[in-house]
């Protein structure tokens, strides 16, 4: 089962994510706050990370830069979400190497769906690694 | 002969005598302070009624005396360096002097002389004007710029508190609403099911209020984005109709779109311009009855080759005559909605936001109705807006003033210079020509309308905005010599500020660009004479352009 780690300082939002994410056959845990956020990543070395944008104890983007730098989550897709939706986020947003920026209230449906994309082409990915590799050692 | 040479004496005594009176008179009630001193000793020759009065002197007691030797000038530093220049050359301009009168008042005047010859012997007048209600006013105004900069930074604060604080409890509100529909709290009846669907209908009005309230303040603080992209219209057009055509088919209502073929992509932000389109179009649908027709058309527009226009026609109620006018305007909206048969209107903000949005993108949009027959909202967007990036140089000696400037139109993607002052604003030109110039009239050093002589001399038409807290005063006359420019009045609001620049880059460019191949390089300066343009019409209409 993939994690998904959720980084909400709204507890409510954070809630409703979380039986969203259980339903569509995720884990999901959830992380009050950006220093909590850094910890429970590295503990539990989520799949993908949900990020919201203003955050106690340091925004999202520095989190982001954290997540960047941690052996545990280099590497780890993250969807920011954010409740101001200032032309200039997109940018920041992309700079970070985020997959996603979605403005509240977000649409559950194109969330969940990035969410599965997101899986559904890392497992192509993979497959298409697997084949190629399978192939290669055919040819020898 | 010798009788009428007697005759000139006498003519000549009498003149000079009339022209003694009259002096004496302008003298005695000059509303300036007038000092004659004696150029060799320096001693107070006569002082006029206004200036003793100002200093809280009788002529007495200042007739005979050094300069220096007067309380009001005699303990201050600068004023010693002033007396020795003044002594020295005869010549001192000052245009700002701090003195303090008998009486311990503080005033600042503004102190020239000159030397010359009366009879025999050098005297030197000074004349003295009192700028103290004028430094006051200056310091009033400083004081409103520094109070405007900082409610524009709690306004700011405010609209994210605003976003932040509203969406953030509508988004769980939203969330469960939707868990609950879902069946992942468990199965529900029909009826739960309506009702919540109704709940959740609500919560995304709402969150549609709180984007309008948050536009509107954004509008309102000069903070709205407009990110240019080159696009076809027609595509955004079509857009809206597929996205509404559910709507429109669920009232009953025909939605169809005609555009005509082969138009050029334009200047334009796709949300914004979406947002204008879905509102207009959702209105429409709003207002026309069952079995009612919407068009949305888009073509070149008729009146301006330089434009496209799009119309969004319904066959609806129509809106009466005298309300047309007052449509588009914010606070008349509430009122026309609370006189309203339709309860479910909203803000009422969707038309105002539009006609904002339209503007910023150097449009313009209106409307056409017919009671009973339908109405017609039309917009038109230019096919070629401003460069990206236009260069404004800001020319200013207040600190303050520079730095909101500059952070306003920065904000607004234009790219800022920023000078102290005349001189240093030549400089910067010639290392890079701006697209556009603001420049503050009362400077120290080379001042507004000596600035504006160099920059027409040497950079022939660039369009100029002249930025004055002193709209009614000599330097402006004196700029009009250069003219031609736009006078803004300090403090304009942000909002404004960055539509006139914006405005004023477009005119000049479909002006110039097209004819001379090549902006700022625009023909001789004397066709331009007296020809500006106030952006302040009530208290400066246009001088003979």
């Amino acid at each position: 089962m993939k994690k998904i780690l959720i980084v909400e300082d709204d507890q409510k939002t954070a809630m409703a994510l979380v039986i969203r994410l259980k339903a569509n056959g995720y884990n999901a845990s959830i992380a009050p706050d950006a220093i909590a956020g850094a910890s429970q990543a590295r503990a539990i070395k989520p799949d993908l990370i949900l990020l919201d944008i203003s955050l106690p104890a340091g925004d999202g983007f520095q989190l982001a830069e954290t997540f960047l730098r941690m052996p545990e989550t280099n590497g780890t897709p993250v969807i920011f979400i954010t409740a101001s939706k200032d032309p200039e986020l997109m940018q920041k947003v992309m700079q970070l190497g985020a997959i996603g920026l979605f403005e509240k209230p977000f649409d559950t449906e194109k969330l969940l769906g990035s969410i599965d994309d997101k899986f559904n082409r890392m497992t192509d990915l993979l497959n298409a690694r697997q084949c190629s590799a399978a192939s290669n050692q055919l040819k020898r | 002969m010798k009788s009428n040479h007697q005759n000139e004496n006498v003519t000549g005594h009498e003149a000079l005598r009339a022209s003694e009176v009259s002096y004496r008179r302008l003298f005695e009630a000059a509303k300036d302070g007038i000092l004659i001193l004696d150029a060799d000793t320096g001693r107070i020759n006569d002082v006029n009624p206004f200036l003793f009065n100002l200093l809280g002197f009788s002529r007495s007691e200042m007739v005979g005396k050094t300069v220096g030797e007067l309380s009001p000038f005699k303990d201050i530093e600068s004023n010693k360096v002033m007396l020795e220049r003044l002594q020295k050359s005869g010549y001192v301009r000052y245009e700002d002097l701090p003195l303090e009168t008998r009486d311990g008042r503080k005033i600042a005047v503004e102190f020239v002389s000159n030397v010359y010859q009366a009879g025999d012997r050098n005297v030197i007048q000074c004349n003295v004007r009192d700028i103290t209600a004028r430094k006051q006013a200056e310091e009033q105004l400083k004081a409103s710029f520094k109070e405007i900069g900082e409610l524009n930074t709690n306004i700011r604060n405010f609209y994210h508190t605003l976003s932040h604080e509203l969406k953030t409890p509508l988004t769980s509100a939203r969330e469960f609403i939707s868990i609950v529909i879902d069946g992942l709290a468990g199965p529900l009846n029909e009826t739960q099911l309506e009702y919540l669907g109704v709940a959740k209908e609500s919560c995304d009005q709402l969150c549609l209020y709180i984007n309008d309230l948050l536009d509107v303040t954004r509008l309102e603080t000069g903070k709205m984005r407009i990110e240019f992209q080159t696009l076809p219209l027609v595509a955004l057009v079509e857009r809206v109709v597929e996205i509404l055509a559910p709507a429109a088919a669920g009232k009953g209502v025909s939605l169809i779109c005609d555009c005509q073929p082969d138009l050029p992509a334009v200047p334009i932000d796709r949300q914004r311009i979406l947002q204008v389109l879905t509102n207009l179009t959702t209105n429409a649908i709003k207002f026309t009855p069952a079995g009612g027709h919407i068009r949305l058309s888009l073509g070149e527009a008729p009146a301006d080759p330089e434009c496209l226009q799009v119309d969004v026609r319904d066959t609806g109620r129509g809106i009466p005559e005298d309300q047309l006018d007052m449509i588009f305007n914010r606070r008349y909206q509430a009122n026309y909605n609370a006189h309203s048969v339709d309860a479910q209107i909203g803000l009422g903000l969707g038309l105002y936001i539009c006609q904002e949005l339209v503007d910023l993108h150097g449009g313009r949009i209106w409307v056409e109705s017919e009671i009973g027959k339908g109405s017609t909202f039309s917009f038109v967007v230019p096919k070629q807006a401003m460069r990206k990036g236009t260069h404004v140089l800001i020319v200013d000696d207040d600190d303050g003033v520079r730095e909101m400037l500059r952070l306003t139109l920065e904000d607004q993607q234009f790219e800022v210079t920023t000078a102290e002052g005349g001189s240093e604003a030549l400089r910067l030109m010639e290392m890079k020509t701006p697209d556009i110039v603001v420049l503050d009239l009362k400077m120290a050093g080379l001042d507004g309308p000596s600035t504006l002589k160099e920059i027409r001399m040497n950079w022939g038409f660039i369009p100029v905005i002249v930025y004055t807290g002193y709209p009614d005063g000599d330097l402006v006359g004196q700029a009009m010599e250069f003219s031609p420019f736009t006078l803004l009045t300090k403090a304009c609001p942000p909002k404004r500020f960055v539509e006139t620049v914006r405005r004023m880059c477009h005119t000049h460019e479909t002006r110039f660009l097209k004819k001379n191949g090549k902006a700022g390089q625009a023909p001789a300066v004397q066709r331009a004479r007296n020809h500006f343009t106030s952006e302040d019409p009530a208290r400066h209409p246009p001088l003979n352009s």
